[in-house]
């Protein structure tokens, strides 16, 4: 188990961190999905891991797209009473730009423009919808097919198919409007 | 966040504490001055019907001396009335206050010549 | 990658290996997060403990309810507002009554002109 979530954290925090767009934030999606996956598929084998994560990992983010909605309803109600809370008043778009300057260093050997562009694509998939984000992210990063996917977002393997679509045009015309050049 | 819960819930008890049963000994001078003619049934009123008596009595101070007379003579015979009947004046004068001064005005003169006449 | 090409389409293979580069140097700080997280994780099997969240030492935020105490005390601001609302709004019918009584019981039309009987 230690194994496998060593295996994975990197990606999941990036997972939720697309979504969230708050490390903090994502660093508790993360902290919660593992509990989740810990308390009650710790005697799972190996190999049905990844899809219980998976899809323990989407409820999660989910999960905080519905409070954080509540949230922001609570936090306009009671501005006028509570000290502000830095975290819930960041600019999305700053941390971003934050992100792409601080957590990206670059190694020496690896271009600038490179870094650049990955910063540009993750920032890019930020701004998708939350469920093409998603199919996106399952399909083509976590390397699930149709099905594997489906079945961890919850949906059809239609739907599956048109997220994925609509991700990938949103996604390449962001970035052509922003001047990359991807294959 | 803590705050906020507290003053919500001092707020909750002091609706409660509001709503609650008053004795007649526990109310202030000035409510039992406007209040007098309910003094003996006072205890025997529902708490909806105190809560409203009580509310009515807030303005009593603000009342001239001739109001103020009205008022006490008024009120035995008003907490008598049912609910439905109270809720049908109060309909009655409030649509009675919308109409045109002149035909207020005339309604009144009709009232008080009617009056006169009872009068011996 | 190949900088030269322009194609219309995008290839959500080379973006999937672009965001796999991307993880591979994360910062130390968040390295250090991360491994917390999952010893975090790992620990509570062990020590599950119900009730409180675990502190990862990044709570400084007040988010929504995670544990049935959050909840609890949701639920009891929840209602208390309802309350309030409630309470509010009768307090206004109260105060719109008292003064259509007082002008009742203090006019100089008598009070059967208003009173059906």
């Amino acid at each position: 188990m230690s194994d496998f979530l060593t295996r994975v954290e990197r990606r999941a925090y990036k997972q939720a961190q697309f979504a969230v767009r708050d490390e903090h934030a994502a660093l508790d999606i993360l902290q919660d999905a593992m509990i989740k996956l810990v308390d009650k598929y710790s005697d799972k084998p190996t190999t049905e891991l990844p899809m219980l994560f998976q899809r323990i990992l989407q409820n999660t983010i989910r999960d905080h797209y519905r409070r954080q909605k509540v949230k922001t309803a609570w936090t306009t109600l009671f501005s006028s009473l509570v000290p502000k809370d830095e975290e819930g008043e960041r600019d999305p778009l700053e941390s971003l730009i934050d992100e792409g300057n601080t957590s990206s260093p670059g190694r020496p050997d690896e271009s600038l423009q490179q870094t650049q562009t990955i910063a540009l694509i993750e920032q890019a998939l930020g701004k998708l919808p939350l469920r093409q984000r998603e199919a996106f992210l399952l399909r083509y990063w976590e390397g699930l097919d149709t099905a594997e996917t489906a079945a961890a977002m919850g949906c059809t393997e239609g739907s599956v198919k048109t997220h994925c679509s609509r991700a990938t045009q949103a996604l390449a015309s962001s970035l052509r409007a922003k001047g990359v050049e991807l294959p | 966040m803590k705050l906020i819960i507290l003053v919500l819930l001092c707020a909750l008890y002091s609706t409660a504490a509001n709503a609650s049963d008053r004795p007649w000994n526990t109310l202030t001078p000035t409510q039992q001055e406007a209040l007098a003619p309910m003094s003996q049934q006072w205890g025997g009123l529902s708490e909806a019907q105190q809560r409203n008596l009580l509310s009515v009595a807030q303005h009593y101070t603000a009342l001239s001396q001739e109001e103020k007379q009205r008022f006490l003579n008024r009120l035995g015979a008003w907490s008598k009335l049912t609910p439905e009947q109270r809720q049908a004046a109060r309909d009655k004068y409030r649509a009675f206050s919308q109409v045109p001064e002149a035909t207020r005005e005339q309604v009144k003169q009709i009232v008080r010549d009617d009056q006169s006449k009872k009068m011996p | 990658m190949s900088p030269n090409k322009r194609l219309q389409d995008l290839s959500p293979e080379h973006v999937a290996r672009l965001l796999t580069q991307g993880t591979e140097h994360l910062d130390n700080r968040t390295l250090s997060a991360l491994a917390r997280v999952r010893l975090v994780a790992l620990h509570r099997c062990a020590t599950r403990n119900a009730g409180l969240t675990l502190d990862t030492g990044h709570h400084a935020h007040w988010g929504l309810p995670h544990t049935t105490s959050q909840w609890g005390v949701t639920a009891v601001l929840l209602i208390a507002i309802i309350t309030a609302g409630a309470s509010y709004w009768r307090h206004l019918h109260e105060h719109e009554m008292s003064h259509l009584d007082v002008a009742i019981l203090t006019d100089d039309l008598p009070l059967e002109v208003f009173v059906d009987h």
